[in-house]
C-alpha cells in the first residue's frame, strides 16, 4: 500500500473515531436529559401525595412505578425531617406500603458504602425499629461515613438498647466514631439512656466517660448531679473533668456550687475557666461564690479572668457590686495589666479589661432607667 | 405565609386551604412584608431564617405599622432555644411553633389566634 493510501486510511479511522466519540457524548447528554425530565415529572407527580401524607390526610392507594418508588424514598425522608405527629406517621406508612422500608433493609448489607449509608439514613428517619440490629452492625463498618450515619440513625430510632453498643465503640482504635455525632445521637435518644450513661461515667473506658459527661449535661439529667460532681472532682481524665464541670453548669443545680467553687482553685487552668463559666450559668449570688469569682478575676490567666468577670455579671446585684469594686483608677489599671511574669497577652486583655467588658454588658442589658 | 423551604410552604398552604383559607405564600420575608402592606392579611405565618429579611424583622415591621399592628403573627421556625422563643415574643409574635412541627397542631394554633383576634 502506498504512503498516500495509508494516510487516507489513517485520516478515515481518526474521523470515524471522532464522529463516534461525538455521537457517544451527545447520546449520553440526551440520556441524562431524558432521565432528568423523567425524574422531574415523577417529582411533580409525587409532590401532592407527599404533601397530603405530611399533612396527615388519608391517602388513596397509589400504584407507583420503579422510578417513582425510588424518588418517593428520598422525598419522604426530606419531609420526615420537617413534620411530627400524624404527618410523620402517615409518611412512614406510605414508605412501608410502597416497599421502601423493605428495600432499604436489604441495602444495609449492600457492597456499596453509599447504599449502606443511604439505607441507614432512610431507616433511621423512618423510625424503623425492626432495623435496629442491622443498623447497629454498621457501627463496625469499614467506612467512616457509614458508621457516622448509623450512629445518627440509632439516635433517631430512639431505642435505649442501642446506647451500650454505641458507647462500646467510642474511641475504637481502628474504626472510631466522631465524638459530637455520638453525643448528639444519645441526646436524640433522650432521657431513656441516662441510666446507661451513669453506668459508663462511673466506671467505663475513658472515651465513653467523656461522652457520658457531655451527654448527661445536654440531657438535663438533674438526678445525675452527684455522679457528675464526683467525676468533676475525682476522674483520672482531665477531659472528663472539664466536660463534667461544664455539665454541672448546664444542670443548674445548687448542689453543684461547692464543687465548682473548689474547682476555681484547681491547678489546671481549663478547670478554673470552665468552673467560672458554669457558676455564671447557675447564677447563685451567695457570698462564697462572689468571693471566689472575684479572686478568680484577679488571677493570672486571661481566660479565667474573662470567664469569672462574665460570671459575676450573671449573678445579679451581688455580682455587679463585686465587679464595680474591681474597677481601679486608670493609672493603677495600666500598671496592673502587666503580669509579674511579663506575659504579653496580659498587656492586651487583663482583669481590668475583663471587668470593664462585663460591666459594659451589664449596662447594655439593664432596662432603661431601671436597676439591674 | 413566608418560608424559604418550598416543602413547608406547600404543606402549610395545603392545610390552610383545606380549612377554607386563601393563602399567599412567599419564599422570603421582604416579599411577604410588601404583600402584607398592600393588603392586610387575617394572619401571618413566618419562618425566622429567610433570605433578604428575617421573620423577626418582618414581625417587627408589621407591628410598627398601625394597619398591621394587630394582625396575629405565628413564627414557625427551627430555632428552639429559650432565647429564640423569648426574642420572638418580645418582637410581638402571637405564637411560636418549633420545627419539626405537627401540621394538626399548627392548624389548632391558627384557629386559636384567629378566634382571639376576631378576624
Amino acid at each position: 500500500m502506498s504512503v498516500e493510501a495509508t494516510l487516507e486510511v489513517a485520516v478515515a479511522v481518526v474521523g470515524i473515531a471522532l464522529v463516534a466519540s461525538l455521537a457517544a457524548m451527545v447520546s449520553a447528554r440526551v440520556v441524562r436529559a431524558i432521565a432528568g425530565r423523567r425524574r422531574s415529572r415523577a417529582t411533580q407527580r409525587l409532590r401532592p401525595l407527599l404533601v397530603a401524607a405530611a399533612a396527615g390526610e388519608p391517602l388513596p392507594h397509589t400504584a407507583l412505578g420503579r422510578i417513582e418508588r425510588r424518588l418517593l424514598i428520598d422525598m419522604a425522608v426530606e419531609y420526615l425531617g420537617k413534620v411530627r405527629g400524624e404527618g410523620s406517621e402517615a409518611l412512614r406508612r406510605l414508605l412501608a406500603e410502597q416497599g421502601g422500608l423493605d428495600s432499604m433493609r436489604g441495602q444495609l448489607t449492600d457492597r456499596s458504602a453509599v447504599h449502606r449509608a443511604h439505607a441507614a439514613l432512610v431507616l433511621g428517619a423512618a423510625g424503623d425499629a425492626a432495623s435496629r440490629t442491622g443498623i447497629e452492625a454498621l457501627l463496625d463498618d469499614a467506612d467512616f461515613e457509614v458508621r457516622a450515619t448509623a450512629v445518627r440513625s440509632l439516635g433517631q430510632l430512639g431505642d435505649p438498647h442501642s446506647v451500650v453498643a454505641v458507647l462500646a465503640r467510642v474511641g475504637h482504635p481502628g474504626r472510631p466514631l466522631a465524638f459530637g455525632t455520638v453525643v448528639m445521637a444519645l441526646v436524640t435518644i433522650g432521657p431513656a439512656c441516662i441510666d446507661d450513661l451513669l453506668g459508663v461515667l462511673g466506671g467505663g473506658r475513658t472515651p465513653g466517660r467523656q461522652v457520658a459527661a457531655e451527654a448527661l449535661g445536654l440531657l438535663d439529667a438533674v438526678g445525675a448531679v452527684d455522679a457528675i460532681a464526683r467525676a468533676a472532682e475525682h476522674d483520672d481524665d482531665a477531659e472528663v473533668r472539664i466536660r463534667s464541670l461544664r455539665a454541672l453548669g448546664r444542670l443548674g443545680s445548687p448542689r453543684a456550687v461547692p464543687v465548682l467553687v473548689r474547682a476555681l482553685d484547681a491547678e489546671v487552668v481549663g478547670f478554673r475557666a470552665v468552673a467560672a463559666r458554669s457558676l455564671g450559668v447557675i447564677g447563685d449570688g451567695a457570698g462564697a461564690v462572689v468571693d471566689a469569682l472575684t479572686r478568680a478575676v484577679a488571677g493570672p490567666e486571661v481566660v479565667v479572668s474573662v470567664n469569672a468577670a462574665q460570671a459575676l455579671a450573671q449573678l445579679g446585684e451581688p455580682g455587679r457590686v463585686a465587679l464595680e469594686s474591681l474597677v481601679r483608677p486608670p493609672d493603677h489599671a495600666s500598671a496592673g495589666v502587666v503580669s509579674p511574669t511579663g506575659d504579653l497577652a496580659r498587656t492586651w486583655v487583663g482583669p481590668d479589661v475583663a471587668v470593664a467588658e462585663a460591666l459594659a454588658r451589664l449596662a447594655l442589658n439593664r432596662p432603661p432607667g431601671g436597676t439591674s | 405565609m413566608a418560608d424559604d423551604d418550598v416543602d413547608i410552604r406547600e404543606l402549610v398552604a395545603f392545610k390552610l386551604e383545606r380549612e377554607g383559607h386563601v393563602v399567599l405564600a412567599f419564599g422570603d420575608g421582604e416579599s411577604a412584608l410588601a404583600e402584607a402592606r398592600s393588603e392586610v392579611p387575617a394572619l401571618v405565618i413566618l419562618d425566622v431564617m429567610m433570605p433578604r429579611m428575617t421573620g423577626i424583622e418582618v414581625c417587627r415591621a408589621l407591628r410598627a405599622e398601625p394597619s398591621t399592628a394587630d394582625v396575629p403573627i405565628l413564627l414557625l421556625t427551627a430555632r428552639a432555644q429559650e432565647s429564640d422563643v423569648e426574642q420572638g415574643f418580645e418582637t410581638g409574635a402571637t405564637d411560636y411553633i418549633v420545627k419539626p412541627f405537627s401540621p394538626r397542631e399548627l392548624m389548632a394554633r391558627v384557629r386559636a389566634a384567629l378566634d382571639r383576634s376576631d378576624r
